[in-house]
């Protein structure tokens, strides 16, 4: 049994009051004479028994009586037990709090988290003011992430609540000191994660009243597919449960939110532009006019750096001109490309940022740019005069002052055949020059290249016969599992009539043209076809029902056969002429044509310079690492232990919660290769709350190690945001009704929850106290008035 | 007449106290607020005339003075001294019971040398019984004035403190006055009734007429008790602690069954039975004493 008040408890002992009262009525009793003895004993005898009876209920109701006044006042807590028998039983508030980004929305000073924090306090005070037995369970929907991910229902909720089944007290504020501290996160996560977690805990508490509060903004994006909510909720309410919705914000307010920054897929070295592409995405309902976007670089220093946490970053900040967009209308997106240079090899970053407006945190984004001294392009060429890469060779190393960027290495398909995997990693990109066949060694090393990422292309050219069209199909193609995509036919010419002004070969869209396209006139109207190999790309390719009969391969190769094949030029006859794959992880170009003038005249196009110099980048970006990722999402290093020292440092970006940058130690395990590998991930369970911010605050993280030689080295990555959270169009409450049907929600706007809170009703549990106290006085009143306590008013003269 | 009326309660009467004083103060307090004289009888001795007033009887108008001097006039005679009556007095202990200005035997004394003096005055023979267990006075029939006074001081002098036994008394009583007369018995019948009431008969089939004063107090009566108190009975009747409003109810009825027993009692015996309150003013109780004188003189 538990009180609001136990001090006020003590008041029990006036529970004996009425006792001895009476014991002192029995000492204290008057003295009197009188002589009508036998009528007042006769009176005795025949009632003594009732007499006895009531006055022992009157003593007793007394007693209950004081008893329920002092329990009243002391704001009796009863435990379960106690309430079954009342007929009531424990109330169990689940919260599911949405803290994703667009919970930072801002009305009038106060963001939609703090006024979705002040809902649940109105709704906790609410309910401790009731009366009854309370319990609290609250869940974030950004801890509930991790949480699905631990195994037993229980434990998940053990990691991810902020509340676990916690008994509410009479001031239930300090409950939720930890959240009104906190901040909404950088995520975008909705409620589903959480709901997961509560549903299992409703399923254990069968003896409980469960209701599920579900405080959120409600966006539209999170509630166009509401099936996995509506199925989680469905089974929550076939165990009685009352669902609220409580919504924070009552209007789609004006938002930007920068949709993507990240570099060009071109060559990134040290001195050599950079072409870096900034969307700028308009979620509000009006046209945004006059947008101007910061942009800052910071040059991370390769060597000799040092880490200073104490700073923004530990690198070195440049501005650059602001980028001003005219209008953006509402839902579109405007991109703008802004050229950068950085003057050292390094993990730099270039940030865009927006004015502020109703949502921060969308309004800047990052990425990192891994700048090299320069990109290293294998060229083996068959020819063994290596004419064709001498073409390529001139392009990318035009001597002089001009630079690419690019390092070439020409070799001969001996290289591949005698070269290890280790080898081949420093290239960016291996181009393959006619070659009538390659060693099935020098196969495998290529293959194994592409699939770890290399982007290989491939050009054929005079030493290039029917033999080696078998030879492709057989080892290169390998029935869709080999590194080329597709079969080839032939070689072809190309008839040489054509209509006025066209061309013999078309680009399509895609990187490599990009610079090109879009022009009035096309640039390749001058390039001359005379042969090409012949290769279907899709046509010709069997179905997959048919594949599956006659080739008992495994799915892994028939999904190989899906890789898809994309068109990237075509001649004027509609044969393909060009065409990229993926491949693995890397990826694959081909160009059914030669280098040398029997082929084509491209060479000597100036288009083909444009073209070759975006190839080496377009290439060389797919084994790139990754420097860029999702907020929340693990990020994964390793560092050949030969080269650096075992114990890392990652530094933070600064949140609001922790405007210091909070830099934590790592000791990465060494893997079978020598190699430490260790991965970075925000957790619930581990974490303190300012790390766990720290770990979800966009920007950019620098991780530190120290060298063999002693010096410092920093990499740094970029923790973006999802600009998809940035959109914040809401949905209706009778679309949410609608959505969820048949699970039947309560809605409500948060303000009306807070004030709902002041003006609680009276509570069940006093209600209950009082109606038993009033049957109680009735009852003592009844017994005293029939134990004759109560004189009639004409007292006198009765028996007359 | 209200003024009169004031000292026939027991308020006033108690400040009075020798019997002597009181019944003459009530007596002819009493008498002076009539309108006619109730105790002038029949008889052939003239003893004045005096002026008629609204309500004498027209049969003693003296036409004769009417005829000489046109106003009415009343011709009044000395009565004969034909009513022997006998005052018995209960003088048990339960009789001193009195919360209020008289207690009961106060009060029956009181009615006794009151009627007395009322007899006495009216040439009339009063005798008097005092009892509890046995009879503690016994004073015979007379009318003189010094048998009044003996009368006041026997009912003065005694202090009650011992039981009744009203059956014992009735018999000895009707042993001691053989001839017919007026019984006027002043009892509470506690603790004797059913003895007190065969009392009673014998004396009624003696040829008495009787006049029961039912002498009761208000508490005896309301049982107005609400504090826990111990009862201790007054003849030795026992002893009861307890809460009086729990009992009340039961007592009530006890007390009124009782009442109606004694009632009925006398109705059957043909006795007049007045209960009478120790609260209530004497002139009821001689009201109705002459009420009965009345019907006797009629009866013959």
């Amino acid at each position: 049994m538990q009180f609001v008040f136990p001090t006020l408890a003590w008041g029990f002992l006036l529970i004996l009051v009425p006792l001895l009262v009476h014991l002192i009525n029995l000492m204290r009793h008057r003295r009197q004479s009188w002589a009508a003895m036998e009528f007042l004993l006769e009176s005795y005898r025949k009632h003594k028994r009732w007499v006895w009876l009531k006055q022992a209920l009157l003593l007793l109701s007394r007693m209950a009586i004081m008893g329920l006044l002092v329990a009243m006042l002391a704001q009796w807590i009863s435990g379960s037990s106690w309430m079954t028998l009342f007929g009531e039983t424990v109330t169990h508030h689940y919260v599911v709090l949405d803290d994703s980004y667009s919970m930072s929305d801002v009305v009038q000073g106060s963001s939609a988290y703090q006024k979705g924090i002040g809902a649940i306090g109105a709704i906790l005070r609410s309910a401790a003011n009731q009366g009854g037995s309370h319990q609290v369970t609250l869940i974030r929907n950004s801890r509930a992430i991790e949480g699905n991910g631990t195994k037993g229902s229980q434990l998940k909720a053990d990691v991810a609540a902020d509340l676990l089944a916690r008994s509410l007290p009479p001031n239930p504020v300090p409950l939720l000191d930890r959240l009104t501290s906190s901040q909404p996160t950088a995520l975008d996560v909705g409620c589903e994660p959480a709901l997961k977690i509560v549903a299992p805990l409703i399923e254990a508490a069968s003896n409980q009243r469960p209701i599920v509060y579900v405080v959120s903004d409600f966006r539209r994006k999170d509630w166009n597919q509401p099936e996995g909510v509506r199925s989680v909720l469905e089974q929550m309410t076939s165990r009685d449960t009352k669902v609220e919705l409580i919504d924070c914000i009552d209007a789609q307010h004006q938002n930007l939110t920068v949709d993507r920054i990240e570099p060009e897929e071109e060559v990134l070295a040290v001195g050599i532009p950079l072409m870096v592409k900034i969307q700028i995405r308009n979620h509000g309902t009006a046209i945004a006019r006059n947008v101007q976007v910061r942009v800052k670089t910071t040059e991370f220093s390769s060597n000799n750096a040092i880490p200073r946490p104490d700073q923004s970053n530990s690198g070195q900040d440049s501005e650059l001109q602001p980028v001003v967009i005219d209008q953006i209308a509402p839902g579109e997106i405007a991109s703008r490309r802004i050229q950068v240079l950085f003057s050292q090899p390094g993990w730099h970053s270039v940030e865009a940022k927006l004015p502020d407006d109703s949502v921060e945190v969308d309004n800047h984004s990052q990425c990192v740019v891994r700048i090299d001294d320069g990109e290293k392009i294998l060229l083996i060429d068959g020819d063994p005069a290596k004419r064709n890469a001498f073409f390529l060779d001139a392009i990318m190393n035009p001597g002089s002052n001009a630079k690419t960027g690019i390092l070439t290495q020409r070799e001969g398909p001996d290289f591949l055949r005698d070269a290890s995997l280790r080898d081949l990693s420093p290239f960016n990109a291996i181009l393959l020059l006619d070659l009538p066949r390659l060693d099935r060694r020098a196969l495998n090393n290529l293959t194994q290249y592409a699939e770890l990422g290399g982007g290989v292309a491939i050009f054929f050219g005079d030493q290039f016969n029917a033999g080696s069209i078998e030879h492709y199909n057989q080892e290169w193609y390998a029935d869709g599992t080999g590194i080329m995509p597709c079969k080839l036919f032939g070689i072809s010419t190309l008839a040489a009539t054509r209509e006025e002004g066209e061309a013999d070969m078309t680009p399509l869209q895609h990187p490599i043209f990009a610079p090109l396209m879009g022009l009035r006139n096309s640039p390749f109207q001058g390039v001359r076809v005379s042969r090409y190999v012949d290769a279907k790309t899709t046509h010709d390719r069997p179905k997959r029902e048919d594949r599956a009969s006659d080739n008992p391969l495994s799915a892994a190769s028939a999904e190989q056969n899906e890789r898809p094949i994309r068109v990237i030029a075509k001649l004027r006859n509609g044969s393909p002429w060009a065409f990229d794959a993926p491949f693995r992880s890397g990826r694959v170009a081909v160009f059914l044509t030669g280098l040398t003038p029997e082929w084509t005249n491209w060479v000597q196009d100036p288009t083909f310079v444009v073209t070759t110099l975006k190839l080496a980048g377009f290439l060389g970006s797919f084994r790139r690492k990754e420097t860029s990722q999702r907020l929340g999402d693990p990020m994964a290093f390793s560092y050949a232990s030969r080269d650096v020292l075992p114990g890392f440092t990652a530094i933070f970006p600064a949140s609001k919660s922790s405007p210091a940058r909070i830099a934590i130690d790592f000791s990465p395990e060494k893997d079978e290769e020598g190699n430490y590998r260790g991965e970075i991930a925000e957790s619930v369970s581990d974490q303190s709350e300012n790390v766990r911010s720290a770990m979800l605050t966009p920007g950019i993280i620098e991780l530190w190690t120290t060298r063999i030689q002693g010096d410092r080295q920093v990499q740094s990555f970029a923790a973006t945001v999802s600009p998809n959270e940035g959109d914040l169009s809401k949905v209706t409450s009778t679309e949410l009704q609608q959505a969820l049907k048949p699970v039947r929600v309560n809605y409500r706007q948060a303000d009306n929850v807070a004030n709902s809170g002041a003006t609680a009703s009276l509570s069940t549990r006093n209600t209950l106290l009082m109606l038993l106290l009033l049957s109680f006085l009735i009852f003592e009143q009844y017994l005293a008035w029939s134990t004759s306590y109560h004189l009639p008013r004409v007292a006198r003269g009765g028996a007359s | 007449m209200p003024g009169s009326k004031e000292y026939l309660h027991p308020e006033a009467i108690r400040r009075i106290s020798r019997m002597e004083l009181r019944a003459h103060h009530i007596v002819e307090g009493f008498l002076s607020g009539m309108h006619r004289s109730p105790y002038f009888g029949q008889s052939i001795e003239f003893v004045q005339h005096r002026q008629y007033v609204p309500g004498d009887d027209l049969r003693h108008i003296d036409w004769k003075v009417w005829g000489r001097q046109d106003r009415l006039y009343i011709k009044q005679y000395e009565e004969d001294t034909n009513l022997r009556c006998t005052f018995l007095v209960d003088a048990s202990e339960s009789m001193l019971y009195g919360r209020g200005p008289l207690n009961k035997f106060d009060y029956a004394a009181t009615i006794a040398a009151c009627l007395a003096y009322l007899v006495i005055r009216q040439q009339d023979a009063a005798g008097l019984v005092v009892f509890d267990e046995r009879v503690r006075t016994r004073l015979p029939w007379r009318s003189s004035r010094k048998h009044l006074n003996a009368i006041f001081e026997s009912l003065q002098s005694i202090k009650p403190d011992r039981k009744s036994d009203l059956g014992g008394v009735f018999r000895e009583v009707n042993d001691a006055f053989p001839k017919r007369g007026l019984m006027v018995v002043i009892t509470d019948f506690l603790g004797v009734e059913v003895s007190a009431l065969k009392g009673l008969a014998t004396l009624r089939q003696a040829g008495h007429d009787l006049l029961i004063l039912h002498v009761m107090d208000d508490d005896e009566l309301d049982f107005p008790f609400n504090d826990p108190t111990r009862f201790e009975g007054m003849e030795s009747t026992g002893m009861l602690a307890c809460n009086p409003r729990a009992l009340r109810e039961g007592y009530l009825e006890s007390v009124n069954a009782f009442l109606e027993r004694v009632r009925r009692a006398c109705a059957g015996m043909r006795a007049d039975y007045m209960l009478v309150r120790t609260s209530q003013p004497m002139d009821a109780v001689l009201s109705s004493f002459l009420a009965n004188r009345e019907t006797r003189k009629r009866r013959g």
